[in-house]
């Protein structure tokens, strides 16, 4: 845009002229459009190659648990990295198989709202460092296959415009496109080398926060932890929830065991499966199936060559050894644990493991073990079959032993609610159930092996044990409705299904629309001899034949509590039409009922019946009813929901 | 181009290790040889300098600010060079107007009589020029030299200040005692080439043109290695920086060595000129850019590639860089001005104007960030080597372009003088905007 340079004239002009600046406004005008347009056809590029925003966020029907997994970097060019191709591999894999990926606003909000629900297979997917690379990478996969994810930051990197790092401008855009949320990166650094100041930490994780949210808009709920904790420092491990507290992050993922992240897990202990670069998308399926709540039978009978991917081991190693699980201490180790994956809210189930002889030292298989909390334990030592309860204080009551032979040893472990029933080579160890310690609420399935001799405490292997095979399964809660004087058949069948039970529920009480009520003349007491026996909660029917009527539910409530004030009685059991159940009315009143009779020590049971005969729960009818809690309405042998709105 | 018939014999000169400025040493086959060399090289260090441009482009957002510099510090160099391309002199076209040499002087007693002589000596038609000398106070012989060139050229033209009263009041003086349509100022210690008057002149056959930018060289460029390194900046000076702006008619500074002004532009603006007062104090120094400034207010101002003078520079680092803070006390007072009004010129002059006010007074900040903080604060050191890389290749660029059009060996002066202006004279800005108000010469 060269202006003139010069004007040729044969003489020299007498006088000078000043310039027409008014030119180059013509010039600035021109210029002005040049970089408008050259900025629009920059603009309109990149929202014409920016991805579609994500999918909307599905309703769902999983209530129980998400998994979360955590990627490192992806990258095609570094060798430690997963690579870009598997990294879509695994994505593509993943839709294709049914998951659906979640938002950390989402998980908090169906971490405290009861009534909020999942996609069916939730998860999370999270980052732990903000590499460019990474980030790149993945969000183009995201964009095509619809996916979201968590990348955890640190500030102070990206302050640093580390080019291998994302930058804070392409993190907002991110943010922005709807695939990506992000959190405090907890403790990646030297300066977290151990937890020993709530005050120090919370204060570093609130400026970090802080940081965050005003530089990219949004609210920050999370934080992760990529280094395991020395859970034997003390106080390690309540300095980090009382340090996310203090920070006002309301979410925080640690590492540890391997597992699903359930409703009512510590919010501030959240679990990842960290994805190897050396799995397939087969393998990262199965894990994933591994560490979802189990909800079906499993059964290993360790024919395959590596173990099953299921088999999570917290202490020792475990291996396939001709055909069977060798589980064993390491050297230098007392004893080994492993885990059944999935099974870590398992409330009631059953196990059965086959030994192939005697282990070496102590071995035991475990329900409901959690860290600190009672549990029951079935195991073998020194020739004898012990059945053991953990007290909260850690010490162990025997409940029963039994001398086993040499040869294969079965071992046979149930419990539902809080019975327990135990065999060993297929005789039950126990005349009775034994009972549950009190607290014990749930938890997963573990074997374990251990070694207690003084003389060699910590040798090689110096504790093991072979299993030929392992099934396990979750058990519904049963219960049975019989006739307050069953008949022959009615107890041959309740004899059969006992083990499966939980509750004894007789047809004593009835009350109809008016106020009429009536309650039997005559009770077996057998039944209730049977119940406590067995370990049965006891709690009669209470059968409405009619809707409750506003006017009638004061003295209904009445009633029903002064039924379950029997000393025999730890409850009732409020069998009614399911249509009535479900208005506001019904309710308020069953959820009032429920509130007063905890307050008295009963339980209030609640079994919503179909369309089915509505002499089916006539106190007169002779027959055993089994009812699965959370199931459909109920028909007779078949299941029904039964639990307290 | 050879020019040593357009200078005195050396001989004339033997006090002086005055070498002439363009003495290409090697000719033909061996001239082209190093043309192409020189051209590789240009185009290796311009896509160095793009590929790191790229970097900065690509990696904006991760230091915006430090990209930003970077990137326009690139396109004002590149675009320097590509508009140099298409710098052509005024043409000759035979205009010869009366023309008033005036050279200012102060204790110059070594040079002046050399300096009266070279301009007696311009191939000029002798009745349309006449030579003034304006001597501002001399404390020395200059008087006495004066003197002895009146004896020899009568007609030599002598104002004589009974004290020093500074550049800007000697300049004046000589302006209104002199009668020619052109103005030429010429430093006491410059020597113009025998045609340097006839081609500076024919600027003005444009109406327009109110000052031209003659060439300059370094007269004493063999001296020692400051000396060189002056010969090299001031030759890409002028051949690129006046070039480009030339195409404009932006040149914004006429040197005070060699340049020519329109005598009715001058005494339009000559006393608002010489009561120049800035942040309360007079202003002194920085003479050549007030008064070209306040000439492009109105008209053009262009640059002549063929009117060449030399002059001698600074041997002394202290006095070199004595004379550079000058020069950017000038430059920072007289851009701030220029920049009230730059906006009217072409966009393409003014933005490089401004762009180029801008980087004087980032440098020394954003040295300080890449050298300092940089690698101290985030262990990063490779920021530092990038930028290093960087000033390397454009001021082998400079050098590259200097090998191209004069094939000497002092090409290589082109990126010491780079390396030399980071390490030492980019620190001077903050320090000459700090003092502004202080409006000493310094080099007096």
């Amino acid at each position: 845009m060269a202006t003139k340079q010069t004007v040729v004239v044969s003489e020299f002009p007498s006088s000078a002229h000043p310039v027409g600046h008014w030119r180059n406004l013509f010039w600035w005008i021109a210029l002005a459009v040049t970089v408008t347009a050259i900025l629009q056809g920059v603009e309109y590029m990149s929202s014409a190659s920016s991805s579609p925003p994500p999918a909307p966020i599905m309703a769902g029907q999983e209530r129980e648990a998400f998994v979360a997994l955590v990627f490192g970097k992806i990258s095609s060019s570094r060798d430690s990295a997963i690579p870009t191709e598997s990294f879509r591999a695994d994505m593509t894999a993943l839709k294709k198989a049914g998951y659906s990926t979640v938002r950390l606003a989402q998980v908090r909000r169906w971490q405290l709202d009861d009534e909020a629900a999942l996609p069916e297979k939730p998860l999370l997917l999270t980052f732990d460092e903000a590499y460019r690379e990474t980030l790149e990478t993945a969000d183009e996969v995201f964009a095509s296959v619809g996916m979201t994810g968590v990348v955890f930051v640190n500030p102070s990197l990206l302050d640093q415009a580390n080019i291998h790092m994302v930058s804070w401008h392409r993190l907002k855009q991110l943010v922005k496109s709807g695939r990506w949320e992000v959190g405090v990166s907890g403790c990646q650094d030297s300066g977290v080398g151990g937890f020993t100041s709530t005050e120090v930490l919370a204060q570093r994780y609130a400026r970090e926060r802080k940081v965050l949210e005003q530089r990219l808009g949004q609210p920050i709920i999370a934080a992760d932890c990529s280094r395991a904790w020395n859970a034997d420092q003390s106080g390690e491990a309540d300095i980090w929830p009382q340090t996310l507290k203090a920070a006002s992050l309301s979410v925080g993922f640690v590492t540890g065991l391997w597992g699903a992240n359930y409703r009512d897990d510590p919010w501030s202990g959240l679990r990842r499966i960290r994805v190897s670069k050396e799995w397939s998308e087969a393998d990262l399926l199965a894990r994933l199936e591994a560490h979802a709540p189990r909800r079906k039978p499993f059964i290993d009978h360790f024919q395959a060559a590596r173990s099953a991917p299921d088999w999570v081991v917290d202490r020792g190693e475990i291996a396939i050894e001709d055909g069977a699980l060798r589980v064993a201490s390491k050297e230098g180790e007392q004893g080994a644990l492993v885990m059944l994956g999935g099974t870590e809210h398992w409330q009631n189930a059953g196990v059965e493991v086959q030994l192939e002889g005697q282990p070496q030292g102590q071995f035991w298989i475990s329900l409901r073990q959690r860290q600190g909390e009672p549990f029951v334990r079935l195991g073998v030592s020194e020739g004898l079959a012990l059945l053991q309860a953990r007290n909260k204080d850690g010490s162990f009551n025997q409940l029963a032993s039994r001398e086993v032979l040499s040869g294969t040893i079965t071992l046979a472990l149930r419990v539902v609610d809080s019975r327990v029933v135990a065999s060993v080579n297929g005789r039950p160890l126990l005349k009775r159930p034994a009972e549950m310690p009190a607290g014990s609420d749930y938890g997963p399935l573990t074997l374990a092996v251990w070694n207690e001799s003084d003389e060699d405490p910590a040798g090689a292997g110096s504790a093991s044990v072979r299993l030929n095979w392992v099934k396990a399964e979750p058990l519904p809660q049963k219960y049975g409705i019989v006739a307050a004087i069953p008949g022959a058949a009615a107890w041959t069948k309740l004899r059969r299904e006992v083990d499966d039970l939980y509750m004894l529920s007789p047809k004593y009480f009835t009350w109809a629309s008016g106020g009429t009520h009536k309650e039997v003349e005559n009770r077996d007491l057998a039944v209730e001899i049977f119940a406590r026996h067995h370990r049965l909660k006891f709690l009669p029917a209470l059968i409405l034949e009619d809707n409750i009527r506003s006017s009638e539910t004061v003295a209904l409530a009445e009633q029903a509590l002064n039924w379950a004030a029997d000393p025999a009685f730890d409850g009732l059991n409020i069998i009614m039409k399911r249509s009535t159940a479900g208005d506001r009315q019904s309710k308020d009143f069953l959820a009032n009922l429920d509130a007063r009779m905890a307050a008295k020590g009963k339980i209030l049971a609640v079994t919503m019946v179909g369309d089915i005969g509505q002499d089916v729960f006539s106190l007169s009818r002779d027959d055993l009813v089994l009812v699965k809690d959370g199931g459909n309405i109920v028909s007779e042998d078949e299941y029904t929901v039964a639990s307290v709105p | 181009m050879s020019t040593t018939e357009y200078f005195l014999s050396l001989e004339s000169l033997p006090d002086q290790n005055i070498q002439h400025p363009t003495n290409p040493e090697s000719t033909g086959f061996n001239r082209t040889f190093i043309r192409l060399i020189a051209i590789a090289l240009i185009a290796l260090c311009m896509a160095v300098v793009l590929g790191v441009r790229w970097s900065n482009f690509t990696y904006y957002w991760y230091q915006p600010f430090v990209n930003a510099y970077s990137i326009t510090v690139g396109v004002f160099i590149i675009s320097r060079f590509v508009l140099s391309v298409f710098y052509k002199p005024p043409k000759d076209v035979g205009i010869a107007p009366t023309v008033s040499i005036i050279i200012t002087a102060f204790n110059e007693e070594e040079a002046i009589y050399r300096t009266v002589e070279c301009c007696y000596s311009v191939d000029y038609p002798p009745e349309n020029f006449e030579v003034i000398v304006v001597d501002d106070g001399s404390t020395d012989g200059t008087l006495r030299e004066v003197s002895r060139a009146q004896e020899r050229w009568p007609q030599l033209t002598l104002v004589s200040f009974d004290r020093n009263k500074g550049k800007r009041e000697a300049m004046a003086a000589g302006a209104r005692v002199s009668s020619g349509e052109i103005l030429v100022y010429v430093d006491s210690d410059s020597f113009v080439r025998r045609d340097g008057i006839k081609k500076i002149v024919q600027g003005f056959a444009d109406p327009t043109v109110a000052a031209v930018a003659g060439h300059t060289e370094v007269a004493n460029v063999a001296e020692n290695g400051l000396t060189r390194m002056q010969q090299a900046r001031y030759y890409v000076a002028f051949r690129v920086i006046k070039a480009a702006e030339s195409i404009f008619g932006a040149v914004t500074c006429c040197p005070g060595c060699f340049s020519a002004y329109r005598r009715s532009c001058v005494m339009e603006v000559l006393d608002r000129w010489l009561n120049q007062h800035f942040l309360g104090v007079r202003a002194t120094f920085g003479d050549d850019r007030s008064l070209t400034n306040m000439l492009l207010r109105k008209y053009r101002v262009i640059y002549s590639g063929e009117a060449i003078a030399t002059t001698i520079v600074p041997e002394k680092h202290r006095k070199f860089l004595k004379q550079q803070l000058r020069w950017k006390k000038s430059w920072f007072r007289e851009s701030l001005i220029a920049a009230t009004f730059m906006w009217k010129k072409p966009p393409l002059a003014a933005v490089a104007f401004y762009a180029q006010l801008l980087f004087p007074i980032v440098a020394p900040i954003l040295i300080l960030r890449m050298c300092l903080w940089l690698p101290i604060a985030n262990n990063d050191f490779i920021s530092p080597m990038v930028y290093f890389l960087g000033t390397v290749m454009i001021g082998l660029m400079f050098s590259a372009y200097y090998l191209f059009w004069k094939s000497d060996r002092n090409w290589i002066y082109g990126l010491y003088f780079t390396i030399y202006y980071m390490i030492f004279l980019v620190w001077q800005m903050p320090y000459a905007i700090a003092t502004q108000r202080n409006n000493g010469w310094g080099t007096r």
